[in-house]
């Protein structure tokens, strides 16, 4: 009789040995590789033809030919394939347990480092596009969001500190425009509930961490007890030191100049406009200010905001000397951004060199760790992607993806499910997402937070 | 690390009788004719490791009187045959919301969302568990019937939900009032990622942020203070803040913080945040912490561990004919042999993902012996267990490599130490609190049953396992046909069975696959139906249920495996 | 299949006429030399006799011309391959560039929306979750700017699809030109089913099992009710047609919703059946089944798990996006680029759409070489993909006489590229559509061609302008 045959199985399985994260390198492994004889696009000295690069202990060694492998150190052959530099997106959301602290219309004190996810399998599918660091942010709901994180997709850890860029800088997100004023002004009541409103609220909140910031010097010099302790003053007012950078969300051309002034008043000059849909409406002024853009390659019309918008926005925005990177914003995008860069040819017919820059060197450069990644150069960090052709080819696959020279991607060891944590009580659940939901926005909506949704 | 203890009301709260003379209704309990009992010629399990075969514990006044293979039983005690049973302490429960009351679920939030009350916010640390402790809650009873007899609670809703104290899991006396039963003063403070709903802090990150600062600036009040005290010119008067208070007791060490996290992701950043502040922290909860013990380690941060499982995954032969990848620590270890390549392959794809569920379950089963194994201290907590699955959950540890003694210092000795109360709670020695659990054989064995707890000396029969639900006078009809089902995450299976006789004399069949098997032992007791049968398969299967009108719900229990969920429906006539 | 040495300005130097941009600079250049338009751009289609000469022409259908002409006359394709100019026809030199068939891409809110989460502009979901009588076709707004966004890029053709409840409404297939919608018409119309779903809507929904499953099935009985009622319609129909003096005379009840399933009911027009969890797909083959009726399954994002079974059904797909997430966290990353390949290699017949929120139909040549670069190992090439956002989707839309392959009888709806449309590199020279000639300008273009080079740039602004109180 097969009555609950199926249990009997249990009684054999006990003793299976089955897979467990501990199973993937550490965080903390540094690897060594000789990446042999392929085309690589070092994106800041031009494309070597049939060139060896020997990575040692997570770094780049030599970058030449007739390169030799020590003893023991796995060599790709490369004939045929392309390597570039990992692909950095300036704009996530993926790998976090939180987006919005939406209840308050600053809430520097907020961090990313806090909400970390670690087993979010969108890592390990932002790894087969490529991408090797990416600046997880806080959403678009607030003029301040919080300080974002800069991480390295080191997919096997779960301690969520593993991830951390170390010695990346920190950076802050700002947001302008519809999403706060909707949120805030029009949702609840509380400024700004305009473009106008949006200025004053920095200019406010910038003017109350100077003073903060002179209570509590004013205090120690005098040796007096430290008046009460506010981290959202104490981040602004880091701001203010030139401590954190500040990547902005923002779309119309008017408010970026908005900022630029405010920023120039209160002599802040680390700034990168996040969409910047209108960016190229100004990009003179952008360049002569010195502030980097992060644009999408191609969205438009989902609001209002955004309907005056053009796919040549990166082109205008490179030939007019801005600094441009081009972001996801979106766990789908994440995996094929060397794609979205290439749509600058299309759009504006940039250079190799150029379109790739859009997401190496130049993301790089906005999170201030273009001294460690974005280009292939000998003494920077082993993050790289091969790929089986040109990378701005809609042929191209992902074959490897390595991250501190180790293999955290490999198409040819890739399989099904590979997350690295299951919850026990979880259903195996097909998910339906259709169309584009605006991640930035998560945990807006305060009433879903009470009532359910 | 010991919690720290405050014992100072203990001599207190020692049996002395009623306090005054008082009404006496209906419900008012008998007064005690004696305060002794003395539990003879049985096998005492003094603490993990040390057995007595043959012993005979006496009790007197709350207290252990005497334990020993050659101790004199008491001419007023009450004596109890130990010949066939076993003696352990009484089990400390590390963390337990037992008798705390559930917060009501927060209305809407009509002010300024970003600027909430503090206790909207969560922000409670001066909140103290005894005041709304209430021993008369249902769930007090249902953990000391599984041998729980003293615990750590907390209150349960905020960031900084409050403080924790030791209570005694025993009714009130004659005479009592609530607090009675509470042991000690608050001795921990715990915190919580726990979001306020619709306000500020809404997030987990809102939450460790409203932590950091709260910390920051308790620490400062001291100073602050002392400078106002010392009349320093211009210095600022302190404010009224009983929180900021409450969690300077824990800056200042007077109070233990305990950091309840729900999952190791959460048991990360609670360890991060508590370094951070410069605090050292109980990690509560996480149900697999294995991610988390290098950090548990190299950081000296004890655990309390829940007790409680995820359900077992029911795997076919499929799930356990797939290969799995190399287990080799450090090896790269991509899933290799897991590729689906179309429609023809979802078998296996079913096979592999029942796999994976399948090794999470076994992850939370194993946490507590890869805890022991890795030397960190810690303790059981009943936190959200059903009190039913305790003893069956406590097995399924043992299995995946918890040694038994380990297990049971976990219930015992490691809480008692880690509370603090390691003189008062854990073992049974002369002089400790009477907290015991008597069963009729090995603790950890299948077929052991708890018989007795004591609790403070008060003794409690535990009957046996009864059904939810079930009414011994309840008048229900048995007798028909009824299709089941059977409900595993490996599918759902039907079948049929049939009872047919009287009250008393019930027979019946089951049909199942196209098989058909006897029914035996089938009773009706109230509205519990109870059947057996023989599955060839699997063996001896138990099925107990409640019949409601037409419906059957119950389980259907196959030895030495575990149990499943079983509904019926009898049809029409 | 991209060339591996690439002409262009070495890197950091600002190359403000790289080749593909000189391109179009030239195309442009060459619309404004046109003889009826002195000055500016061409703002406005042109009809005509065309010839595009030395091109390269892709009919999907009949091969590869390696060099050839292709000659329009009266909106249709009047020779392909080895013509001769006709006296009069205006030369549309193609520089060595490929003629296409116009890409169709079979699922999109074209028209139907202009700015997403701007209600106003959203005319595409009406009040009710059985609405089979409204039509895409009355609202197309012929003024969208994604028109011209869209057809320059060489996607000519869109289905346009009411979303909503179960029945949203009658989705049209358009030819991205023209003043009214019915010039856009191609002629194919088919009715929206999405099919009641059975799981879960997606990560945030929280229901509890039960729920979803009372849900599903009370979706199912409604949908069997109503198709019990348009069945019953569609007899009185019948009979009423077929009845002579015995039949009571007169109009039909007035019952909108039936009377716009009556031709699906009878099989003369496409039910467009919505599903995408490989259980949904398979309920809704089940419930197909038997029915007579000609239907298309479109989403289709677990298709890769039932294709035999679809396959078996004789029901073709639209699936896409391409570029999607695979529905489940344990899927192989690549399972979405995949899953037209592996319908294909089942013996389904795929056509792709890009259901593009926002509205980035011009990214359908994109998809299709997704599908290309991942599809490749299990047979899905080149012709394969070009085929599933032309030929493919004509043949199932029954317009297969009119668009989808260059084909002399054929509409003049075609493009010409300097390369592989599927390649970002690639400008798209020139588009027709129905014989109209397309001025190669959008908003997009536009916006770009102002503020290039901006005047004026950068200035000196007037003393205090700019000054905070």
């Amino acid at each position: 009789m097969r009555f609950l045959s199926f249990l009997l199985a249990a009684v054999v399985a006990s003793a299976a040995g089955a897979q467990t994260p501990l199973n993937l390198p550490p965080a903390s492994e540094r690897g060594s590789v000789l990446l042999r004889g392929g085309t690589v696009h070092t994106v800041t000295n031009g494309t070597l033809e049939d060139t060896d690069v020997l990575v040692r202990d997570g770094t780049i060694a030599e970058i030449g030919a007739g390169l030799q492998a020590p003893r023991g150190v796995r060599v790709v052959e490369m004939a045929g394939r392309h390597l570039m530099p990992g692909v950095i997106d300036a704009h996530s959301h993926i790998a976090l347990s939180s987006v919005n602290e939406a209840t308050n219309p600053i809430v520097a004190e907020v961090q990313m480092r806090d909400a970390l996810d670690p087993s979010d399998v969108g890592i390990y599918r932002a790894l087969a596009g490529g991408v090797t660091s990416i600046h997880v942010m806080h959403g678009s709901a607030n003029p301040v969001g919080g300080e974002n994180e800069t991480l390295k997709l080191r997919w096997g850890t779960l301690d969520p500190d593993g991830l951390l860029f170390e010695g990346a800088p920190r950076t802050i997100k700002f947001a302008l425009g519809e999403n706060p004023t909707r949120v805030h002004g029009r949702g609840r009541g509380v400024r700004p509930s305009t473009r106008m409103g949006i200025e004053q609220v920095y200019r406010e909140a910038f003017t109350e961490a100077r003073a903060y910031r002179a209570a509590q010097l004013a205090a120690q010099e005098g040796r007096q007890p430290l008046p009460p302790y506010d981290r959202r003053l104490e981040t602004l007012a880091d701001i203010l030191s030139g401590d954190v950078l500040v990547h902005s969300h923002s779309y119309r051309a008017d408010e970026i100049l908005m900022l630029t002034r405010v920023f120039s008043d209160f002599g802040i000059e680390r700034l990168t406009f996040q969409h910047a849909n209108e960016a190229f409406k100004v990009a003179p002024e952008l360049a002569a200010w010195g502030a980097g853009a992060s644009v999408f390659s191609d969205w438009g019309s989902y609001k209002f905001e955004v309907y005056y918008s053009s796919a040549y926005n990166a082109a205008v925005l490179t030939r007019n000397g801005v600094r441009t990177s081009i972001n996801s914003d979106d766990a789908g995008l994440l995996r094929y951004l060397y794609h979205e860069a290439a749509k600058t040819q299309r759009y504006g017919g940039l250079t190799d060199d150029q379109a790739l820059a859009m997401v190496t060197i130049n993301p790089a450069h906005q999170l201030g760790i273009d001294d460690r990644v974005g280009s292939v150069e000998v003494g920077k960090d082993a993050d790289l992607a091969v790929f089986s052709a040109h990378p701005l080819s809609i042929y191209a696959r992902v074959d490897l993806t390595f991250v501190d020279g180790v293999a955290r991607f490999d198409r040819e060891r890739d399989g099904d499910d590979q997350r690295v944590y299951v919850d026990p009580t979880e259903e195996v659940v097909s998910v339906q997402s259709r169309g584009h939901t605006e991640s930035c926005m998560l945990g807006a909506d305060l009433d879903a937070l009470v009532y359910g949704d | 690390m010991p919690l720290r203890a405050c014992l100072a009301a203990l001599a207190a709260l020692l049996l002395v009788g009623p306090a005054s003379a008082q009404g006496i209704s209906a419900e008012t309990p008998l007064r005690p004719v004696t305060s002794a009992v003395a539990i003879t010629n049985a096998r005492v399990v003094v603490s993990p490791g040390r057995v007595l075969d043959r012993a005979t514990v006496v009790v007197r006044d709350g207290r252990i009187e005497a334990v020993g293979e050659r101790v004199e039983v008491p001419f007023d005690a009450q004596r109890i045959d130990g010949d066939s049973l076993t003696v352990y302490a009484g089990f400390v429960d590390a963390y337990g919301t037992a008798g705390v009351p559930k917060p009501d679920d927060p209305e809407s939030f009509e002010g300024d969302r970003g600027d909430p009350p503090r206790e909207r916010a969560g922000i409670t640390p001066d909140r103290d568990v005894r005041e709304t402790y209430d021993p008369s809650d249902g769930r007090v009873a249902q953990l000391r019937s599984v041998g729980f007899t003293a615990a750590h609670v907390a209150p349960r809703d905020g960031l900084f939900a409050g403080q924790g104290a030791v209570v005694l899991l025993r009714e009130l006396q004659r005479g009592e009032r609530g607090t009675a039963v509470v042991l000690t003063e608050p001795l921990s403070l715990v915190a919580q990622i726990e979001p306020a709903r619709g306000v500020y802090p809404a997030t987990p990150m809102g939450v460790l942020a409203v932590m950091r600062q709260t910390v920051e600036n308790a620490r400062r009040r001291g100073a602050a203070r002392q400078a106002f005290d010392d009349a320093a010119p211009g210095a600022a008067r302190p404010r009224f803040d009983p929180a900021l208070d409450a969690v300077a007791r824990l800056v200042d060490g007077d109070r233990q913080l305990v950091f309840v996290a729900g999952s190791w992701l959460d048991g990360f950043r609670a360890l991060r945040a508590s370094q951070e502040m410069g605090l050292s922290p109980v990690l509560a909860g996480v149900p697999d912490a294995a991610p988390l013990l290098g950090r548990l380690r190299d950081s000296d941060v004890p655990v309390f561990a829940p007790l409680a499982l995820p359900d077992t995954v029911k795997a076919d032969s499929a799930a356990l004919a797939l290969p799995l990848p190399s287990t080799t620590p450090g090896e790269v270890s991509f899933v290799s042999d897991r590729r689906t390549v179309s429609y023809r392959d979802l078998d296996a794809e079913t096979a592999a993902l029942t796999g994976q569920k399948r090794a999470a379950v076994a992850g939370a089963e194993a946490s507590p012996g890869r805890l022991a194994a890795a030397e960190v201290p810690f303790a059981f907590g009943t936190f959200d267990v059903k009190p039913g699955d305790v003893h069956a959950n406590l097995r399924r540890m043992v299995a995946a490599g918890l040694a038994e003694d380990a297990a049971l210092a976990a219930l015992t000795t490691a809480p008692a130490e880690l509370l603090g109360l390691g003189r008062e709670l854990g073992t049974v020695e002369e002089g400790k609190l009477a907290n015991l659990v008597v069963t009729d054989g090995p603790l950890f064995a299948d077929s052991t049953a708890i018989t007795r707890v004591f609790v403070e000396g008060i003794g409690y029969e535990v009957e046996d396992k009864t059904l939810a639900g079930a009414d011994p006078d309840a008048v229900v009809q048995a007798v028909g046909t009824w299709d089941f089902e059977v409900t595993t995450p490996a599918g759902v299976q039907s079948g049929t069975f049939a009872i047919e006789g009287t009250p008393g004399n019930l027979t019946g069949s089951l049909t199942a696959d196209g098989e058909t098997e006897p029914l035996t032992s089938v009773t009706l007791a109230g509205n519990a139906l109870t059947f057996a049968f023989t599955s060839s398969d699997v063996g001896a299967v138990t099925t107990t249920g409640i019949i409601t009108g037409d419906e059957f719900s119950g389980t259907a229990e196959i030895a030495g495996l575990g149990s499943v969920v079983m509904t019926a429906t009898r049809r029409p006539e | 299949m991209r060339a591996p040495a690439r002409a262009g300005p070495a890197a950091g130097e600002v190359a403000l006429f790289s080749l593909p941009m000189r391109l179009l600079l030239l195309a442009l250049a060459a619309l404004a030399v046109a003889p009826a338009h002195a000055q500016g751009p061409q703002y406005r289609a042109r009809a005509g006799t065309f010839a595009l000469t030395d091109c390269r022409i892709e009919t999907v259908t009949r091969g590869v011309v390696e060099r050839g002409v292709v000659v329009i006359e009266d909106g249709k394709i009047a020779a392909v391959g080895a013509a001769a100019v006709p006296a009069g026809a205006v030369e549309v030199p193609c520089d060595g560039g490929t003629v296409y068939p116009g890409m169709i891409d079979s699922g999109t809110l074209i028209g139907l929306e202009e700015v997403g989460s701007q209600d106003e502009t959203q005319d595409f979901d009406e009040l009710g979750d059985v609405t089979p009588q409204m039509q895409a076709l009355t609202a197309i707004n012929t003024s969208s700017i994604h028109f011209p966004i869209t057809r320059v890029s060489g996607v000519t053709t869109a289905l346009s699809v009411p979303q909503g409840g179960m029945m949203p409404g009658t989705a049209a297939l358009l030819n991205l030109h023209g003043y009214t919608p019915q010039q856009m018409a191609t002629g194919f119309e088919g009715v929206v089913l999405n099919f009641p779903q059975s799981g879960r809507r997606g990560r945030f929904d929280r229901r509890e099992q039960e729920a979803i499953d009372k849900a599903a099935k009370e979706a199912m009985e409604k949908l069997d009710e109503v198709w019990e009622q348009a069945a019953l319609y569609a007899r009185i129909d019948s009979a009423r047609a077929a009845g002579g003096g015995r039949q009571p005379t007169g109009e039909m009840a007035y019952q909108p919703e039936m009377a716009a399933l009556l031709p699906v009911v009878r099989g003369e027009r496409v039910l467009l059946v919505e599903a995408n969890a490989a259980a949904d797909i398979l309920k809704a083959i089940e419930w197909l089944d038997g029915k007579g009726l000609s239907a298309v399954l479109t989403g289709v994002a677990e298709g890769w798990r039932v294709a035999d079974k679809i396959a078996q059904a004789g029901l073709p797909v639209v699936t896409g996006p391409v570029t999607g997430l695979p529905t489940r966290a344990s899927d192989r990353y690549d399972r979405t680029y995949q899953n037209a390949a592996l319908l294909a290699q089942a013996g389904v017949q795929v056509a792709l759409r890009t259901d593009d929120r926002m509205q980035n139909y011009r990214n359908l040549p994109f998809h299709a070489g997704f599908a290309v670069a991942h599809g490749q190992d299990v047979g899905f090439d080149r012709q394969a993909a070009l085929e599933a956002i032309t030929i493919a989707p004509a043949r199932i839309f029954g317009v297969d006489d009119r668009l989808g392959s260059v084909e002399v009888g054929k509409s003049a709806t075609l493009f010409i590229a300097d390369g592989d449309p599927f390649e970002p590199s690639t400008q798209v020279q020139a588009v027709f559509i129905d014989g109209y000639q397309i001025p190669m300008v959008s908003r997009q273009i536009e916006l770009y061609q102002e503020y290039l080079n901006r005047s004026p740039g950068l200035t000196a602004r007037p003393a205090g302008a700019d000054r905070q109180p």
